[in-house]
Order: C-alpha cells, then structure tokens, then sequence
C-alpha cells in the first residue's frame, strides 16, 4: 500500500516537472504567413526576394553567349552541332534545385494568392503584385523563347498527398496561350503599377523596380519575337500589328516619363538612378561585403588582363568588326574610304566605343592610354604594350570589348564592379518598334526610329538625312537593316543570339564556317628596322604609317571546326530528367520521340 | 574450496532469514590469504572490505590479510582489478582462503541496457558491449574510430586522417530519405543521458567502463531516435577497495599510408601538349597548328621542367605527433566511492598549424546515506581545440589544402625571389586552381573552434523499505555546452614574372610590378566569430522492481524522462582585416554583420520494462514507451514504441545434461519491436518563412542587397513519426568448456511510412520542396556471425582468436521514383537500395584512324555523346535508343552513344560483406592484440576528381602520364582532351573494391611485480601500438584506398609508445 503511495507521488512529482510546456515549443528560426502578409515592410522584402530571383544576369538570363554568334568566337555544342537533349535545362530537371523556374514561378504566385489575405492597402498591395505580374511574365517568357509553349501554371500548386500530386502533372500549353498569358500578366502589370516610382533624392530606394512603361516594353519584345520567322514562319501579319501596337505604348508611355535615348552610347552606362535609357535594369552594387554585395561580374572577365581581368571574354570577331559601317553609316563593301590595312579609319563611332584593336587610345583603371598595344614583336613574343608594363595574356582574336568596362575601375576593384545592367533600354525599345513598323509596313516609321538611334550614335546625317541608310528600302531590305542595327548598336549585350534564333540566321551566317580573328605582328620598315627603335617611337609616330609600314595583318582561324548549327535548335529540346518526372509533358519536335509543335 | 564457500553461504542465508532480530554479535577477527586462480601466485593489494561498512583492508605483498569484523553474519567483500569480485559471508570460520578468478567469464558480465544492467547469459537483444580496456591505449583522438573492426554489424568510417574528424558510426546498414533533420547514426546514451555524437567522441577511453551497441529492438526503450540503434556508455566510478592510481602516457608519431602519386611538371606538360595537339586536330603547323599555339609547351620548355620541378605537398607535409596522459584515481569502501580522472591529448597535423588539443576530466562519487538511501553526483567535463586553416578559395572547404598543394602543377614554384608566384593568370583569383597554400599558412589564415562541455548529473536512489526489491530513482542532468569558433582570413599578394621559353611557359626570376601584378587574392578576408551556447537537461524519475518467487525472476522498471534544450548562437563578420595587424576584429575596418540564431525544443517520455525469466530457462521481456516530438504538430505529438522479446536457454533444461561436456550454453532468443523516428525537419507542419539578407535586389543605383523574404518548404500538417519494425532471432553458444564461444543474429527491418522528403515522384512544376511524408517502405536485412576461441596453452601462456562476418543490404518496397522510370531499368521498386553501379558498357578505345573507319563501317552514324569518333577516345556499346514518354519503353539501339545507354554495369556498388579478424596472445606479461578487418562485395571505381581533364592550373595522378597520341597509340589511357568520351563511368575505370587491413596493433609488455615493487609501483606496463599498420591489399597505384578521394587528407598511419602505471 505504501509502495503505491510512494509510486503514485514519484509520478506526481513527474509530471508536475513535465508540465505540458515542455511541448510548447516555438519555430524560432522563421516567421509564419501572419506575420509577412501584414507589415509593409515584410511584404516588400518579400517581393524583392522575388526580383532578387528573376533579374538576369549582364547581358540577359543566358549571359552575353557572344561565343554562339558572328560576335565572337568558342567552342561549345551548339556550333559543333553536337547538342544532346539535356544541355539546355533551363526547364528545370530537379524540385528543389534554386534554379529551378518553377520555383521562382510558385514563388510569385504563392505572393498573389497570400497578399489578398493580408489587411494591407489596396494601393500597396496592387503596387507589389505589379511588380510580381511582371516577373511572372518575364519568367515564362525566359522559357517560352527557349522552348516554345510550356505549363502555365498560375497558382501555387497542392502537394500534400498522391492525389494532388497526379493533379500537378500537367502538360505543355499551346506557346500561342503561353504567349496569351504573358500579354495578359503584363497588361496586368501596366495597369498596377506607376510610370515612375517616386524617387526622392536622399532616399532613392525605388530606382530598379519595375514600372509600367517596362512591363510595356517587355510586350514589345514578347511580341517581335512572336511575329519572327521562329515563331511566325508564315509571316501572319496580325502579330506584327499586335507587337507594333505594343511597342508603340512602350515607346509612349516611357517617354511620357521622362525615358529617352541618353545623350550618350558610350557613358550611358555609368549613369545609374534616373538614367532615361534605362528601362528595365537589375542593379549592381561594388561592395565587397560578401552578404550585401552583387557584382557584375561581365566588366571583370571582359577587360583586358592588364587592366585587372582576364581578357578572356567576349572578345570581338572579325565578323562583327566588318559588320559596323563607316562614320556615314554606309557599309565597308565597297566603301571609297574603307582600307583593310586601316580597317579602323572613318568607322561608325559606336565602332570605337565598341571595339579595342592594336593601338587603341582607352582609359583603363583612370590611366589614359595613348596607345594601347596588342601586337606580336615577333613570331609568338607578345609586345610590351605601354611603358613598363607587359600584356602577357593576348587577345586571342586580336580584338578586345570595351563596351561598359569603366573606365575608372582600380584593378583591384575590377572585382567588385557594380555598373548595372539594362535588360531592355530605350534604343531597344525604339529598334522594336521599327521592326514592327516594317512588318506592318509602316516603313517611314521604321526609318525615323533607325535614323534616331543612328543620331544618337553619331552618325553624320549626310545630304539626304538618312544617316547613311540606304533611301527607298522595301520592307525585306529595311528588316535587315534594322537587323543589322541591332546587330551593332546592341552588340555584346546578349541580343544577337536571341536575334540569329528569331530570324533564324544560323545557316546563312555561321553554318560551314570557322570565326576569324585577326593578329598584327611588327614588320621592320626603312624608318623603324627593328622593334626595339619602334618601341621608342610608337607612341608618337603617325598611327596610320605604323599600319601601313610596320604591320602585318594576318586572318587567325579562331574555331577548330566548321560551325554545324542544327534546325532543331530553334526549339531546343525538354532534358531527360524533366520528362521522366513529368510524362505528361511532350518533347519538342524535332528531337527524338518529339510530339508538341511549338509553332502552335 | 568452491563447496565451503557454498556452504557458508547457505548457512548465512538461512540465519538471514530465519532471524529477522538479529541481536548483538561479537566483534571477530577474521584473516586469510588471496591468491590469483590463474598463477597461483599471491595478489597484494587485494580490498577486503565489511559489506555495508567503510571498514576493511587490503592484502600484503603475501597476499594476506588481518580484519576485525562486527559480527559472524558480516559479508566480506574481495575485489581487485581484473578480477572477478567475491563476497563471502564470514561465518563460523575465521580463517579465508580465497581465489579470485581473471574477469572473463563474460556469461556473468554485466551488460548495459536501457536504463539497467543485464547478466550476459540472459540478454535477448543483439546487443555487443565491450571493455574500454581493450582499446583504451590506441592512438586514437576520437572514440568511434576505437571500435572499427570490433563489432559486427557496427560500420565505423572516417576517424583515421585529419585530426578533429570524427569517425562515423552505423549500425545494420540503415536508411533515412527525409533531406534534413534526420540522422543515420545510432542515438548515444552517456550514463543514461541522451547525448550528442560529438559528446560520444570527446570521451577519453580512459573515463569508460564499458559500451554496449544496441542493434535491434532493445533500443526501442529509447523510443525518440532509436530505430538506428543506441550506443550505450557506462563511465567509470569509483569501485570499494584501496584507492587506486593509475597513470597513462603514451606518444605517437603519424604519417600519410601513401601520399598521393601525381604527375610532375614535365609529365603534367607532356599530357597538356597531348590534349593541345587533339584539340588541335593533330595538324603541327600553321596558324591552325597545335605549334603555334600558346598552350603548347616547346621542346625547350619541356626539357627545363625535367630538371625544374617543384613538389608542393613534400614540402609542406611532415609526420605529425600525437600524445596523450591520462589518470586515474578511485577508491572506496562499501559506504562510499569515488572516481576521478582526467585526460589530455594533443594532436597535430602533418601540415602545420593543424591541431587538436583535448581535455577530458571527470569525477564522481556515490554514498549511501543509510541503509537503501543512496546519493550519486558525477561532474564531467571537456576542453577542447581544434586548429585548421580557412580555406575560402574555391568554396569553403577544409580539404582544400590538399587540393591546393595537390592540383599545383610542378612546373610552378611557389616562390620566385621570395616572391609568392601567381597560379592561375584567370581573373577570378577565387577558385582552389589559384589558392597559394604557402601563403595563407604563412598568413596563419586559420579556422579554429575551442569547445567545452560541462555535464552535472545528480541521482538519489532509494531501495523503499517493506517492499523487499522495489528501488526509486530520480536523476538530474544538465549538460552546457560553448563553442567558440573563430576564423581569420586575409587577402595576400601573388606576383607575375617575366617569362621565357618559346612559348613563355618558364618563369624568370624578374618580378612584374604593374597593375596585374601584384594581384591581390582574396582568402576569405574576414574574421568571423561564432559563439554559441546549448543548454539542455534531462529529468528521469523511476521506479524499478526486481523479486523471486520460486522459479520466477521479475524485474520491472518505470521510468518518466523529460528533456528540454535552448541553443543560442551569434554569428558576427568583420571584413577586411588589415594587414600584418593582429587577428583581431578591431583591426579590421570592413563590413560589419551580426546574425542570430535561437533554437529550443523537447521531450517528453513515459518508459517502462519487465523482465521475466522461469528458472533461468525460459526468459522474456516486454519494453514500452511513449514519446512526445515537438517536430510534429501538437495533436501528432505522440508515439508509443515497444519491443517483445523472448529467450529459451536450452543449456538449463535438464535434456541438455548429456550435452553439457561440450556446450557450456546454448541460447535461443528473439525480439520483435515497434519502433519509429522523427528523422525529419522542424516545423513542417506549417509554412514558414525566412528573411535573407543577401535574398533581394540592389535598388538605387548602387545600394546593398536588400533583404529578401523566402518561402520554405511546402507544410505537411499530417506530418507525423515513421514506423520501424524491427525482428531479430539470434542462437548464442558457447563450447568447450567457455574456450570457444559463437553468435548468431539475423535480423529483418521493416520500416514503413517512412519520413520521405518526396521529389522525384513530385511535378517539378509544384516548384518547392515538400515537407516530409510517412511515405516510403524499405526492408533492411542482414546477419552477423561471431564466433571466438580463448585459452591458455600453459599458465604463462594465452592466446585468443575472434571473428566475425556479417552481411546486410536492404530492398525498396515502396520509395520515391519519377513516374517516366517506372518500370525501366532505372526503377528502384523491388530491388535493393544498392543497385549497383550505374555507368556505360566498355568496349576499348580506338587506338588509329583505321579502327575508327573500320568501327563506323559496322555501326554507321555512331557518336559519342554528339561527337563523331576519333582515336584516342574510349567506346561504349549501344544498348538502347530513346525512351518513348507514354510507355517508358526504350527504342532499339540507334547508334547514339548518350543517355540512354546508361545501366548498372555492377550488381552492387558498395560492399555488402564485412569480416573482422581480432587475434591476442599473452605470454608472461606480454601481450599482442590484432584487430583486422576487411569488406567486400562492391565495386569501386577510379574517383572522378581523378579523371577530370587536368589544365595548366590544376595537376592530375600520375597514371595519366600514358596517354594516347599518334605516336603512342598503344597507351593506357585515352587522349585527355576527349574529356567527354573518358570521363563518365564504365568498366574502364573499375577497381578492385576488396579491402583487407590490419587496422590495430597493440604490444604490452607488463614489467615483472618483483622490480616494479621495489620502483613502487603495483603495474607498470610499457606498449607499443599501431593504427593502420599494414594494408594487405590496394587496388590502386596513386593513393590509399582507404583514403577516399586522392585529394583529400590521407589515411594516417600511426605508431605509439606508451606506459602504464598503477600505484
């Protein structure tokens, strides 16, 4: 009896010490739906998490991928032609990998569906989802253009259970619908959010977020593609009204908020806040601290090594240095003034700020180099290029990109470079418009947007005001010269490549062909007869009697094998990982046991 | 002898319990001589103590000894180290001659269980237990690695290279497919506490008594985190008789089994002209040439770096030194005892500035207060400190200091001048390829923790009166535990030079100074602090019931545990240290970030146990407890876990008489339990959110990151414990009278509803990751054979010989798999988690033009991954075409060499089949132990760091010094730049995945007690001992095989010498 007693008080005393608060216990790492959908501040972190995962990258979600164009040069499976069904994975192969779209997508919309569930403001809420419509349409967007139609997935999806499970295994929507809903969502956004976000000189927190006239804009572009021959090999002349119709709303409603072309192609992009050329950016920052910092890392490889890079990207090709006109804006075929030996004379001046070759006059790192020297001495020996200093990591195609390396970068801060990046930026917008204007055959207003960009580059107007544009094109003729604007005034901005699928260039442009550079090596002459007298004189001797006298210009094979751009590489194929978790899901056409047709 | 103690014994218990008044007695004197069973010989020292009383004595250097005691119903105890303990009640006569037996007779062992003790002879679970004597003077730093090769079923990886990494325990191959929160580790058990891995590793062999590994449903009186088994540890206390002291000191030197084989720099240049000349089609000359191109390495330069090679990792590698000092004191008389001891190691590393240093000490003492009232207190604690180097280049990573000294090619000297080179001319200076090792040595870039733990626990144990057998226990723990890591990295400065050679490959000794060079790479740059503070109890009140009535033994227990932790920790960063100031954060004048991080969570649990046995033959017990997880929502709260187990000893029927000569015992047992874990993350039954500070966009122009707000993992509110069956039959035996003893255990776990942390049956489209599910089922099986022989030859001479063998694998019954593989070779339904290896069917490699030709002319179209044949690529066959999405059936062979040709080209990857052989021999105060061990059954391959297309900035092993070109077509190995026709997995690169080692050895020599008497010592003994003495086998030219990836910290081979004392 006593024993039980003694046993009933140890497991009083037991459980008076495990009172139930043992077992309430709280998430104190994280914060719970109540809390975010109810303070402003929350919600908007929220919605930045959002553009922290969406914005591109410097020249675009795939990069500037110059070595897939005439722009530059490289090895890689799509000119080989050797390109298997899984390396292009932008579908995302894994549930929870970071890269995955569908991830960004639940993100957004699992936003849209909690907000309503929050008591903040109207406005404020439709400000946010403004912001959230449009990179829902940017992200699908970013897969359609490789793919063609995929899922449209538009709320976040149950996944508890078997059951919700099968109801998620959804198949490819039609592109046309896809297409549909990317209007849609960005109508959505123009019609939440502000022309221009206040943005109040000490406190300049909302330059970068996205505005009405970007979501505009980003129409424009959605629907020049959907109107190219990728998309649109009929030609059926509807699309090109509709993306003439959107591209003439952006072209309005930025300009009716203060965007324009900047004043200026070559420092355009050193101008951050209230840069009117800057339509949709995502910004970049030069801190070092490795929590707060995003740098671009584009300027740091790009740069000639002496300068603080490698050198090792994005170097010009031969074709891109042909490619620009001369400072009237005729083409060097042909051209009175055009010289081989001289190739750099008289050049469209968006050339210079585009393009380094041997001897070019550049501010790197704030030094102010007169002369700046990539030739060969002799044989293989790469020469000095200024006073004391050596430039031992070559160009390899003879060229080097300038365009948006700072010029007043330190070497050592080369690293932490913060110049943003404009994803879309006005002369795109104008040059969207021309090439809708011609595909509805308003050809005087594709002229008019060519000749303000070619103004802006300065380009001399010549006798007839055309700025060297040929008078009297017909609507092929002027579609590819607004090609080829394109092709220079947005060079090395990740847009060639994008522009060779649409018009699907590939074959006529690159197929059976190796990329070319260009080495210029010393030759000995009656004034300098040898390298280390020219070393004294190069600085100051006349720049074209160098070149014509003590250089030789040679072509350099850049590529090892002929480029083999393959017709299903307009929609490239969905990878193996993808359609074995999702058989619902059809590959595209064009690849093994493909069935959707992205042309529909 | 045995009879009269047997006699007196019977007659004490017969006046026990014939008069319960007892009255006055006489004071006796009692006296007798002990003498060692084994020798013969007299033991001095020997504690007679008076039961119940702090009185006694100890025995002279004759063995004898003189004792008053109370009364003839007094109870003298004899116990001594190493032997087995005796009580003998006084009695009539006054005169003892007792002999105390060696401590082997392992049937009487006291085995640890939950929460109790067992006699071995009646254990029904597979539960293996140990001494810490038979391992407590290897060169060891952390407890796990100590038990490798010793027990079956117990798999023990790792412990054996860097110091400060742990070894890793499971036990029977277990399973967990929930992506976090989970562990494959056994759950262990300190004193009855639960505590953490770590905690299990900082214990010095010399604070434990014994460990017993849990392997089957005897854990599940753990309930919570028991279905991967329980290690259980019994520390030392201290034990009645004179106070003992006991020293141990010991040093030891270490060094790499085999440092890794690379190529050296000429033959790096070699390979690299190999690929430069593929990559440029074999064509020499012109401006498409593989001679004019840059990467090309002259003749001339060739010719320099035979005789100019520099071997970064000989430089920087050294044996290191490990020693450790241990002591021990205890004592005590019936009334009370203590323990103390105490405990240092220091280790370190074979590069410099690597380090462990240990400090262990513990004291405890126990006191009856009075009769059945028994007060325990035991304080335990540990310093430690680990020293290794930040190495942030490349990723965060504590290998990369091999990796850097590794990849370096040897054509590069580290220092020009005293100038530190520049490795890698890419502009990114943050990856391994640009790491300058020597530099953020030279730099003391460090990441260093010091550690300590302090554990408090308290009992009082009352034996409550008139229920004869009834004992209440309450124990108090608390556990506080700070950690304080700290990391010190700076940026340093590399140096170009001028170059020469044809092709600018050799470097001059003329620095460049201009704006490339110096360059300034960055090691982290930062000092980053990570203070944090855990502070947990553990309350446990029960109540235990052990009584015999005829034939039965019942013992019974009830036990309420409560458990509570809080962790705290606070991370702080200050960037930008200034050089060649103090590792101190107020010199540093960068960024500043403080996060925090707060954790807390508990346990609750009601326990219970009953031990049934009828007369020793037919045993049986049942084991309960309910637990309470707060991973769970509230209303899934709670669990309840049970085991039944049953035993038949057929060595005690009366049948077995007959048999007794030979079989000493023969036992027959079988245990079943319903077990479960909460091998899952916290919280996911509801949607959490997470504030990053990096998570945003840079609005403004130029402003920082702002902070972005994440949405976590997708809630399951149904969240709940998984359900582990878990079955074991086993049959132990022993033969011969003891000398030869055998075990057998096989066992079967179902596990089912099994948290699964679901993805490849999930859309991708869903688009998140989805809390935990109770949704996969896996079967675990497997059997462990033991079986041992022990006997002495002579008195002087013993001997012992112990194996084992055991086998596992495990089936997929239901677990995740993407609907497209279902029913295709790749689904894993039905078949065992090891599939084998999954790679491509090798065929050869194409040695010229016309084999290629001849090749295409059989199999038109053939490519490799896209890529037309060429010689010097390796070929695979094609086994398949492309997989039709609708019916998941693959089409023929279609001449495409991709994915789609993959297959398990192995029936097991990893070996499934294990064996240990222990051998230990004893003459006079010799004494040899061997513990070998081995696997087998897998399937290894050439690792893929190792195949990887070797650059100029990042060197390969030496194999690939034979590498196919026009003029050596008969080479080993293909042309390195087809990267993608080598580099995948195939029979190519198989290697033998046998494994055989010797993985311990221990020499003690015990000096003889005639001169250790006169030096006052009652034992000392002198050892040498080996860890990783001899590998019988390695497949392998470039590395250990033990040893993991070449580019890790090596397998360590270690050689000690150490002495033994006691006082």
């Amino acid at each position: 009896m006593k024993a039980y007693k003694i046993y009933i008080s140890i497991l009083a005393v037991a459980a008076m010490a495990s009172c139930s608060k043992v077992l309430e216990k709280r998430d104190l790492t994280a914060l719970q739906s109540d809390l975010v959908f109810n303070d402003s501040t929350l919600a908007l972190s929220y919605v930045d998490y959002i553009y922290g995962q969406n914005l591109p990258l410097w020249g675009g979600t795939a990069g500037t991928v110059a070595d897939r164009t005439d722009e530059s040069h490289g090895n890689n499976r799509y000119m080989e032609g050797t390109l298997q069904i899984n390396d292009v994975s932008d579908f995302g192969t894994s549930l929870t990998a970071s890269t995955s779209p569908w991830l960004r997508i639940r993100v957004i919309n699992n936003f849209l569906v909690e907000i309503e569930k929050g008591f903040l403001s109207r406005s404020f809420k439709n400000s946010l989802k403004g912001q959230a419509y449009f990179f829902r349409a940017w992200r699908y967007w970013e897969l359609v253009k490789l793919y063609g139609g995929v899922p449209l997935v538009l709320s976040p999806l149950e996944a508890v259970g078997p059951d919700n499970k099968e109801l998620a295994f959804l198949p490819r929507n039609k592109t046309s619908e896809c297409i549909a809903q990317i209007a849609k969502d960005l109508d959505s956004a123009f019609a939440l959010l502000p022309g221009k976000w206040p943005d109040p000189a000490n406190n300049g927190v909302a330059w970068g977020r996205i505005t009405s006239g970007a979501a505009a804009a980003l129409k424009g572009r959605v629907l020049v593609y959907w109107a190219s021959p990728q998309f649109n090999p009929t030609q059926q002349v509807d699309r090109w009204e509709q993306a003439y119709q959107a591209s003439k709303l952006a072209k309005t409603t930025l300009q009716a908020n203060g965007f324009g072309l900047h004043a200026n192609f070559e420092t355009m992009w050193f101008t951050e806040r209230n840069n009117p050329e800057a339509v949709f950016i995502t910004g970049f920052n030069n801190s070092s601290n490795d929590q707060l910092k995003k740098n671009n890392g584009y300027d740091n490889s790009t740069r000639p090594a002496v300068a603080g890079g490698s050198g090792g990207s994005n170097q010009p090709g031969r074709m891109l240095v042909d490619a620009f006109p001369m400072k009237d804006g005729k083409p060097i075929t042909g051209h009175a003034s055009y010289n081989a030996q001289t190739f750099y004379k008289d050049r469209d001046p968006r050339f210079y700020r585009t393009i380094a070759y041997n001897g070019t006059t550049w501010t790197l790192n704030s030094i102010n180099y007169n002369r700046f020297w990539s030739y060969f001495s002799s044989g293989s020996t790469y020469a000095p290029f200024a006073p004391n200093t050596t430039q031992t990591a070559p160009t390899n195609t003879g060229f080097f990109c300038r365009k948006a390396i700072d010029p007043s970068l330190a070497a050592s801060n080369v690293q932490f470079c913060g110049t943003d990046w404009m994803e879309i930026r006005y002369a795109e917008v104008l040059l969207n418009l021309a090439e809708a204007a011609c595909g509805t055959n308003r050809l005087s207003e594709a002229y008019d947007e060519l000749k303000a960009i070619r103004q802006r580059a300065g380009i001399a107007a010549g006798a007839d005001g055309l700025y060297g544009l040929q008078a009297g094109m017909d609507q092929d003729q002027l579609f590819k010269a607004i090609l080829l604007e394109r092709q220079i005034e947005l060079a090395f901005e990740g847009k060639r490549y994008w522009d060779m699928r649409r018009w699907k260039l590939f074959e006529s442009v690159l197929n059976g062909k190796r990329r070319n550079g260009t080495t210029y090596t010393f030759k000995s002459s009656a004034t300098v007869p040898n390298h280390a007298t020219f070393l004294t004189v190069r600085e100051t001797m006349n720049f074209d009697t160098i070149y014509v006298n003590n250089m030789t210009l040679a072509n350099k094979v850049m590529d090892t094998y002929n480029i083999n751009w393959k017709p299903e590489y307009y929609f490239f194929a969905l990878p193996q990982a993808t359609l074995d978790n999702n058989p619902a899901l059809q590959q595209t056409n064009g690849w093994p046991n493909g069935s959707f047709d992205p042309l529909q | 002898m045995k009879k009269s103690i047997h006699f007196r014994k019977l007659t004490l218990l017969l006046v026990l319990l014939t008069s319960g008044a007892v009255l006055f007695a006489q004071e006796l004197t009692v006296s007798g001589k002990v003498t060692d069973k084994e020798s013969g010989q007299p033991l001095e020292g020997v504690s007679v103590a008076i039961k119940s009383s702090s009185k006694g004595t100890t025995t002279n250097s004759n063995g004898e000894f003189i004792l008053k005691v109370p009364s003839a119903s007094s109870v003298l105890v004899f116990s001594f180290v190493g032997k087995t303990r005796q009580e003998i009640p006084v009695g009539a006569d006054l005169n003892f001659n007792v002999t105390l037996a060696a401590d082997n007779s392992t049937l009487d062992d006291v085995v640890v269980v939950g929460y109790g003790t067992q006699r071995r002879g009646k254990v029904l679970g597979a539960i293996n237990s140990m001494k810490a004597t038979e391992f407590e003077e290897l060169p060891i730093t952390n407890l796990g690695a100590a038990l490798v090769g010793r027990v079956p079923g117990l798999s023990v990886s790792g412990g054996f290279s860097r110091p400060g990494s742990n070894a890793t325990l499971t036990i029977r191959n277990p399973v967990i497919l929930s992506k976090d929160g989970g562990t494959l580790s056994p759950l262990y058990v300190i004193d009855d506490v639960i505590r953490t891995e770590e905690d299990f590793n900082l214990l010095d062999p010399s604070e434990i008594e014994d460990i017993s590994i849990i392997k089957d449903a005897a854990a599940a009186i753990y309930g919570v985190r028991s279905s991967q088994g329980a290690i259980v540890i019994r520390t030392k206390r201290g034990k009645i008789g004179k106070t003992q002291i006991s020293f141990n000191s010991s040093y030891a030197i270490n060094n790499a089994t085999q440092l890794p084989d690379m190529m050296t720099g000429y033959e790096l240049a070699k390979y690299l002209n190999a690929s430069t000349m593929a990559r440029r089609n074999f064509v020499a000359d012109g401006s498409t040439g593989y001679l004019a191109d840059a990467a090309y390495y002259t003749d001339d330069e060739l010719e320099y770096f035979k005789n100019n090679n520099y071997n970064w990792l000989k430089q920087a590698w050294k044996p290191s030194h490990l020693s450790r000092h241990t002591v021990n004191v205890s004592g005590g008389s019936d009334r009370a005892t203590f323990f103390a001891g105490a405990s240092y190691v220091k280790q370190d590393g074979n590069l410099d500035r690597i380090s462990i240093e240990k400090w262990t000490f513990r004291a405890s003492t126990d006191v009856k207060l009075t009769n059945g009232f028994k007060v325990g207190l035991a304080v335990s604690g540990d310093l430690g400190r680990r020293e290794q180097y930040l190495l942030k280049q490349g990723g965060e990573n504590p290998e990369n200091d091999m990796k850097g000294l590794l990849y370096t090619p040897g054509f590069t000297p580290p220092y020009i001048a005293g100038f530190p080179v520049r490795l890698s001319q890419a502009t990114n200076q943050n990856t391994i390829d640009a790491f300058h090792f020597f530099e953020a040595q030279r730099l003391n870039n460090y990441n260093n923790e010091d550690n300590n733990g302090l554990n408090i626990i308290g009992n009082v144990e009352y034996q409550v009166p008139f229920v004869k057998g009834l004992t209440a226990k309450v124990q108090y723990s608390k556990t506080l535990d700070n950690s304080y890591p700290k990391q010190y990295g700076t940026t340093y400065k590399l140096y170009k030079f001028e170059m020469t050679g044809e092709h600018d490959h050799i470097y001059t000794e003329n620095v460049l100074l201009n704006n490339t060079s110096p360059i300034t790479a960055s090691n982290g740059n930062r000092i980053y602090i990570k203070p944090s503070f855990n502070n947990s109890y553990q309350f446990n009140a029960s109540l235990g019931y052990t009584g015999r009535f005829r034939k039965h033994d019942i013992s019974a227990i009830v036990v309420v545990e409560q458990s509570e932790y809080k962790y705290n920790d606070v991370q702080t960063v200050v960037e930008t240290p200034t050089p060649g100031a103090p590792d101190d954060g107020r010199f540093a004048f960068g960024e500043e970030d403080i996060f925090e991080t707060e954790k807390e969570g508990g346990l609750v649990g009601y326990i219970g146990r009953v031990s049934y046995s009828y007369d020793n033959k037919y045993l049986a017990e049942f084991q309960g407890r309910l637990d309470a997880s707060t991973k769970f929502a509230p209303e899934n709260h709670w669990k309840p876990f049970y085991s039944v187990a049953v035993g038949w000893v057929i060595s005690n029927e009366n049948f077995f008489d007959k048999m007794s000569r030979t079989v000493d015992h023969l036992k027959l047992r079988l245990s079943m339990g319903k077990m479960g874990s909460d091998n899952t993350k916290d919280y996911g039954y509801i949607q959490r959110y997470t504030p990053l500070q990096n998570g945003g966009a840079v609005f403004g122009g130029n402003g920082n990151l702002s902070i972005g707000t994440r949405p976590e993992a997708i809630p399951n509110p149904d969240v709940r414990w998984d359900d582990n069956l878990k079955l074991n039959g086993g049959i132990d035996a022993r033969f011969l009278k003891n000398r030869l003893s055998s075990s057998l255990d096989v066992f079967y776990d179902h596990r089912y509803n099994m948290l699964t942390a679901l993805t490849a049956s999930v859309p991708i489209l869903i688009g998140s990751a989805i809390a935990s599910e109770n949704f996969s089922t896996v079967n675990a099986y497997g059997f462990e054979f033991s079986t041992g022989w022990r006997d002495n030859i002579n008195k002087d001479f013993t001997y012992n010989i112990n194996t084992f063998f055991n086998w596992s694998d495990a089936k997929n019954v239901k677990v995740d798999v993407e609907k497209g593989k279902v029913g295709t070779y790749e689904d894993p339904t039905g078949k065992s988690t090891d599939m084998g290896v999954q790679g491509y069917h090798y065929l050869g490699m194409f040695r010229t033009q016309a084999d290629v030709d001849n090749w295409l002319s059989k199999n038109p179209g053939y490519t490799l991954f896209g890529q037309a044949p060429k010689p010097g690529m390796l070929y695979y066959q094609d086994i398949r075409g492309p997989k039709d999405p609708l019916t998941n059936k693959y089409a023929a062979p279609d001449g495409k060499i991709d994915g789609n040709d993959l297959d398990f080209i192995t029936n097991k990857a990893s070996n499934h089949w294990g064996f240990g052989l222990s051998l230990g021999a004893g003459w006079k105060g010799l004494k040899l132990d061997i513990v070998m061990s081995g696997s087998f059954g897998g399937q290894s391959t050439v690792e893929g760091a190792a195949r990887k297309l070797g650059t100029a900035t990042s060197s390969r092993p030496a194999f690939w010094t034979d590498v196919w070109t026009p003029e050596n077509t008969n080479a080993e190995y293909p042309n390195p730049f087809y990267s993608s026709s080598y580099d995948v997995t195939s029979a190519f690169w198989f290697k033998s995945s046998f494994n055989f080692r010797m993985r311990t050895a221990n020499l003690s020599y015990a000096i003889p007690a005639a001169f250790t008497k006169k030096m006052g010592f009652s034992n000392l003994r002198l050892y040498v001992s080996a860890v990783n003495p001899v590998n019988f086998f390695n497949p392998y030219s470039y590395k250990d095989n033990a040893s993991g990836s070449f580019d890790a910290y090596p397998n360590l081979r270690t050689v000690l010498f150490g002495v033994n004392a006691s006082l």
